[in-house]
């Protein structure tokens, strides 16, 4: 069997039959090493590389501050915050919702923590007002995807790290088609509201809530702290996630006082596993990817799609449609990781920018997070709301329709995702 | 007895990771500071904090075994016992096999980069290597402690 098929076969295969996935990754790869001869200890080295790279140190840290957002009570202050904004339109707490997961997203970039946070508060609340539960899974998970889209993004970091892109670029990049899906997701939760007479929260009047978005402010600076020091040249990425790290235990153990300097062990020990398990997919991945690269599926893909057409927009919509099957059963970290070199030597062939074809890719592989059998945050949203899955997927569809819809949209509009880098780093055009 | 075993084992490791997850946050802190504020980069931090992340990830790797934090699809019936304890043997085969490649050919590099040297902290590039090694003697550990868990539950219900 050509050993390229046997890579991919056996690591579906091994998944199929719910072995983790870091561990298909390498199993599958330490077959075809010895199909083809090379030594096992490639292996390992490949591996080691894979996480080798001060950039990707920005991972743990952001990982790290989605835990203590969690721990104190930074999430319930922008919870408020987006109470105070958005709560009082037509289906109040679906926006809330969708708003808090963009707040969110700007902070932490991790969508599973998103979910598990904003969905324990949030999906109750929005059954006891009435909401179906499977909406209310639905809405949650999907609008925790935004934080793979709006920066600081951990896939962006990855995409960089591993593609030789400017981080900085691709996070400005991510705001205009992050924030256009979030809007789109407001859109339709105002339509449903309308619909079936989903209520709106009273507004607290214009003191009230000029307090609470102050009160909210010190943590509303941490994206204006990540955001503003890479893109402004004073930290690298993994410098704004350590700032960002440090800023937000100052306010909770200082200003707030709302974590015991008790819980930091705690925080700490888990924090460490949470960015353990993807970082060891990635030296998975590195292996993986670096076969793919060895037996040369780049050119076998590119061949392929150029003799079904040479039109730039039909291949970029066909790299959508991969990018979406494949998000169905990779994690967006080790999609990235693995289909880097095709996603580039595609998007070089469309000509487009190396900006446009991260931010692009990355907001279709978000949607995978939603879609079976692997949509992570669906099934925790899911396990929040009692809701049966089934149902949760079908409420999803739509919404995951959306943000494909922002997808084909920055295809056809490139400035809707280079707009912004174009005039914040415009020293890379 | 092996799960008392593995849980003090847990213990002390959890306890070293978040002190090393500590001192990579202090080492990065330390070097934004040095960089921005005192004008002079130091080039120790970098090593430092690349050497303790990359014993954070093998040996959390190996941790999150255990508590079952590894990502795995779901795609086989939940009805059917024997296919579902068929694959947990298959996961279970397929740990002991990266277990094992880590412990050998991750001992194999270490041993080959023991010769070169981390300038800046003036260490043998073996101890960069090391958590490989240690990751995989700690999973075959936790493997085995699956196993008997796996047996025992199997017997219970075939009872």
């Amino acid at each position: 069997m050509n050993p390229l098929v046997t890579l991919i076969l056996s690591f579906f295969v091994l998944v199929a039959l719910r072995v983790n996935i870091g561990f298909s990754l390498i199993l599958s790869s330490a077959l075809v090493i010895l199909l083809e001869d090379l030594p096992l200890i490639s292996l390992v080295n490949q591996m080691y590389a894979g996480i080798d790279s001060f950039t990707l140190l920005a991972v743990p840290f952001f990982m790290l501050l989605g835990r203590i957002l969690n721990a104190g009570s930074i999430t319930e202050r922008l919870l408020n915050v987006a109470d105070t904004t958005v709560g009082h339109i037509r289906g109040g707490l679906g926006h809330v919702n969708v708003f808090v997961s963009m707040v969110f997203a700007s902070l932490s970039g991790s969508a599973a923590a998103d979910t598990a946070s904003v969905g324990s508060i949030l999906i109750p609340a929005m059954k006891k007002a009435g909401y179906p539960p499977a909406f209310a899974a639905a809405l949650t998970a999907a609008s925790s995807t935004l934080g793979v889209i709006i920066p600081p993004s951990i896939i962006l970091i990855i995409y960089g790290a591993f593609g030789n892109v400017s981080i900085g670029a691709l996070f400005v990049g991510g705001i205009v088609p992050g924030l256009l899906a979030g809007v789109f997701m407001m859109g339709y939760t105002y339509v449903l509201a309308v619909r079936y007479g989903y209520p709106s929260n009273p507004f607290p009047g214009v003191k009230k809530a000029a307090s609470v978005v102050w009160r909210g402010l010190p943590t509303l600076m941490i994206p204006v702290i990540v955001l503003g020091g890479i893109v402004g040249g004073f930290f690298t990425p993994t410098e704004g996630a350590i700032a960002a790290v440090v800023w937000a235990l100052f306010l909770s153990l200082v200003v707030y006082r709302d974590i015991p300097l008790s819980a930091l062990p705690k925080i700490l020990s888990d924090g460490c596993i949470d960015f353990a398990i993807p970082m060891f997919t990635v030296a998975g991945a590195g292996i993986f990817g670096w076969l793919i690269a060895y037996l040369g599926a780049s050119k076998i893909v590119v061949d392929f799609i150029l003799a079904t057409t040479s039109n730039d927009y039909l291949i970029m919509l066909m790299l959508i449609g991969f990018l979406l099957l494949v998000g169905m059963v990779l994690n967006p970290i080790s999609a990235t990781l693995i289909f880097l070199p095709i996603i580039q030597a595609l998007g070089d062939i469309a000509g487009m920018h190396p900006v446009h074809m991260g931010v692009l890719s990355t907001v279709v592989l978000s949607v995978g997070l939603v879609t079976p059998p692997y949509g992570i945050c669906l099934l925790i949203a899911s396990q929040i709301a009692d809701a049966p899955l089934g149902k949760a997927m079908i409420a999803a569809a739509p919404i995951c329709l959306l943000t494909l819809t922002v997808a084909i949209l920055s295809l056809w509009i490139p400035d809707l995702i280079l707009g912004l880098p174009k005039l914040m780093v415009p020293e890379l055009f | 007895m092996l799960t008392h075993l593995c849980d003090l084992v847990t213990r002390i490791v959890t306890t070293l990771m978040w002190i090393a997850f500590g001192a990579l946050i202090t080492t990065v802190a330390l070097q934004v500071l040095a960089r921005n504020v005192f004008m002079t980069p130091f080039i120790w931090t970098s090593d430092v904090a690349q050497l303790l992340f990359a014993w954070l990830i093998f040996v959390g790797a190996a941790v999150g075994l255990r508590t079952g934090a590894h990502y795995r699809v779901d795609m086989l019936p939940e009805g059917n016992r024997s296919l579902n304890l068929l694959a947990d043997g298959i996961a279970l085969l397929a740990g002991i096999c990266v277990a094992w490649l880590l412990l050998r050919y991750g001992w194999e590099l270490a041993m080959v980069r023991k010769t070169a040297t981390v300038q800046s902290l003036g260490i043998s590039r073996f101890w960069m290597h090391l958590p490989l090694p240690v990751s995989g003697a700690l999973m075959l550990f936790y493997i085995v402690e699956a196993a008997t868990l796996l047996r025992a539950s199997h017997k219970g219900m075939a009872q």
